[in-house]
């Protein structure tokens, strides 16, 4: 548990955090979203007791991070992986690692059997791939076992099968009851990764809320069908309370009518169906929308705030730029 | 794929100073750059105490006469020492200079949230090893030296049990464990490796390449208090009272502790007040 009230981090005149207030529940994987320059490392950070907040608080298990007496076995976080000294081996660095957070030595070769690294632990972390990087920053955070975990944009460069294995890690984490909070300037990657997410955008809170939540609140769950009698379909499906777009290709997208409700009804009115597939609003859809009401709420603040949900929405939108 | 496995004891208790001492320890050990340096002062120390030492034995009848009827035959077979600091400023500064240009001084403070504790093991690790390798050379060059110098049998050489000789090798430990300290808290305040090591240097030749050219009172009562000319009232076996530098082994001894001192509270005073960078 990773409680956070009216966190708020200044460096000289620029506020990098802003009054943020959140809690990060055990068992599920929680995304902290925001575009790159958001202030999710700086709260990190402030999370592991690095950096010192300019104002309100956050603790883990109800301590500031500093005074936990055994903070290895409370908090294992990988921030950067690469912030390792290359020419010490895989296994030298988990050695240290494990001595300074008084865990035993045997340990070291359960986690690097974890994350796949046993065979190269005699090599020089400087030879690595990003990918074995991230598994020995993953190793490292592993150590001390401990039920609460923080990932700073662990598949950032990844290739797909190294996303994957790092996401049914977190998953499985979460399963174990842990806290497993993982942040991302992607929205998509979070989709199928966290059960809940946190959006910030220029260091305060636009969102706090369950996945499923956001994409229910969106108006875009739509089915998708095709029909060669479509004009007939959407008269049909209109009648029945639904709303009918046609598309250019003649396809047609429905709303309020879920895929078995128009395939009944298309059966009992003898109509040929082609193709009937329920499209889920993606996050970044659902996003959009949802913040379109909260932009419209806080518009009366000002502009600035309106600007800044709709620059975090088309940033996070981005997929590949960094 | 499951982590539930984890050999830890149920008990979480909470690590202490001998944990950062065999984790930092671990990480100086487990880089070859110290080793490297560790083997390169080992060259400079005894390697060059040794060359001057066949040099002057060869020479010696050409020396003139005021240096040879006071002839320093333990300065003369560890001059190479002197060297031998700027290598020793080198280890202290790459013991924390690493790990601000990787970054991985977040992983240490987040293993390790105190501070002080991060500084003093790293301080005591540094400092020890120093010691013995200052202590070591030291003594190598003096007994290499020795055999050497006596080749010429118009030599006066000594023995361990030779004035001051004792005190000078200890106190090479002593110079060696200060400089590295020095360099290893300039690392910490500037966080970055050659703006350390120059100061470190700068700080070992300022009284040397200074000295002469300053006023006899700026060199009695502010250059004798730099640090490598208080750590010379250790190292040097045949102290010279009437030097304008000239301390005492004791007053120079305290100089010299009282400069790291100070040197270590500044680093740490900066390390708590800054974010972990």
């Amino acid at each position: 548990m990773i409680t956070a009230r009216d966190l708020t981090k200044r460096y000289g005149d620029t506020t990098a955090v802003n009054g943020l207030s959140f809690d990060i529940k055990p068992g599920v994987v929680t995304g902290f979203l925001g575009p790159n320059g958001a202030g999710k490392s700086t709260t990190m950070r402030m999370i592991l007791g690095l950096d010192a907040p300019s104002g309100g608080s956050v603790t883990v298990n109800g301590k500031p991070y500093r005074d936990l007496p055994a903070p290895m076995r409370e908090v294992g976080a990988l921030l950067d992986a690469k912030a390792v000294h290359g020419a010490r081996t895989a296994y030298r660095h988990l050695q240290w690692v494990a001595q300074a957070g008084g865990i035993p030595r045997k340990r070291v070769d359960e986690v690097l059997d974890t994350v796949g690294l046993t065979d190269v632990a005699g090599k020089k972390v400087g030879n690595f791939s990003l990918g074995m990087y991230q598994r020995l920053g993953i190793a490292t955070a592993l150590l001390g076992d401990p039920p609460t975990l923080l990932f700073d944009e662990p598949v950032n460069g990844l290739d797909p099968e190294g996303i994957f294995w790092i996401r049914t890690l977190m998953q499985d984490l979460a399963a174990e009851g842990r806290t497993v909070f993982v942040s991302s300037h992607l929205m998509n990657e979070m989709e199928e990764t966290a059960a809940h997410v946190i959006v910030i955008g220029r260091g305060e809170l636009i969102a706090d809320m369950p996945i499923a939540d956001f994409t229910q609140r969106s108006a875009r769950s739509h089915v998708h069908v095709v029909s060669p009698q479509a004009t007939d379909l959407a008269e049909a499906l209109e009648r029945a309370g639904g709303k009918v777009t046609k598309l250019d290709d003649g396809s047609l997208n429905v709303v309020g009518l879920d895929a078995p409700e128009i395939g009944d009804l298309a059966l009992e009115r003898r109509l040929g169906l082609h193709e009937l597939t329920p499209v889920r609003a993606s996050l970044e859809a659902a996003f959009m929308d949802l913040t379109k009401d909260s932009v419209q709420y806080r518009s009366h603040s000002g502009a600035p705030a309106e600007e800044k949900v709709l620059e975090t929405v088309r940033a996070l939108a981005s997929e590949g730029t960094e | 794929m499951t982590t539930a496995t984890a050999s830890l004891p149920e008990t979480k208790t909470s690590p202490g100073i001998g944990n950062t001492l065999a984790a930092e320890w671990t990480k100086l050990r487990s880089v070859r750059s110290t080793w490297l340096v560790v083997i390169a002062a080992a060259v400079v120390s005894v390697g060059f105490s040794v060359l001057f030492s066949f040099l002057t034995e060869q020479d010696y009848k050409n020396l003139p006469a005021g240096q040879t009827a006071d002839f320093d035959s333990a300065g003369t077979s560890m001059v190479g020492m002197n060297l031998g600091l700027i290598l020793i400023s080198v280890l202290g500064v790459l013991a924390v200079s690493g790990e601000y240009s990787t970054g991985m001084m977040r992983l240490t403070l987040a293993i390790t949230p105190h501070r002080g504790r991060v500084l003093i093991s790293k301080a005591v690790v540094v400092g020890l090893l120093a010691f013995v390798l200052g202590t070591l050379f030291a003594a190598a060059a003096f007994f290499i030296g020795q055999l050497v110098l006596g080749l010429n049998p118009a030599i006066p050489t000594l023995g361990l049990g030779g004035p001051g000789v004792l005190r000078s090798l200890l106190g090479w430990g002593a110079e060696f464990a200060a400089f590295a300290l020095l360099a290893l808290s300039f690392g910490v305040m500037m966080r970055s490796a050659a703006g350390a090591i120059a100061t470190a240097i700068g700080f070992i030749f300022a009284p040397a390449i200074l000295g002469a050219l300053l006023p006899t009172w700026v060199q009695r009562d502010i250059l004798a208090y730099f640090p490598a000319s208080a750590a010379e009232q250790l190292s040097t076996a045949q102290l010279k009272t009437d030097s304008v530098t000239y301390l005492g082994p004791l007053t120079g001894g305290g100089t010299l502790l009282t400069w790291v001192a100070v040197a270590l509270v500044v680093a740490f005073s900066l390390m708590g007040k800054r974010d972990s960078g």
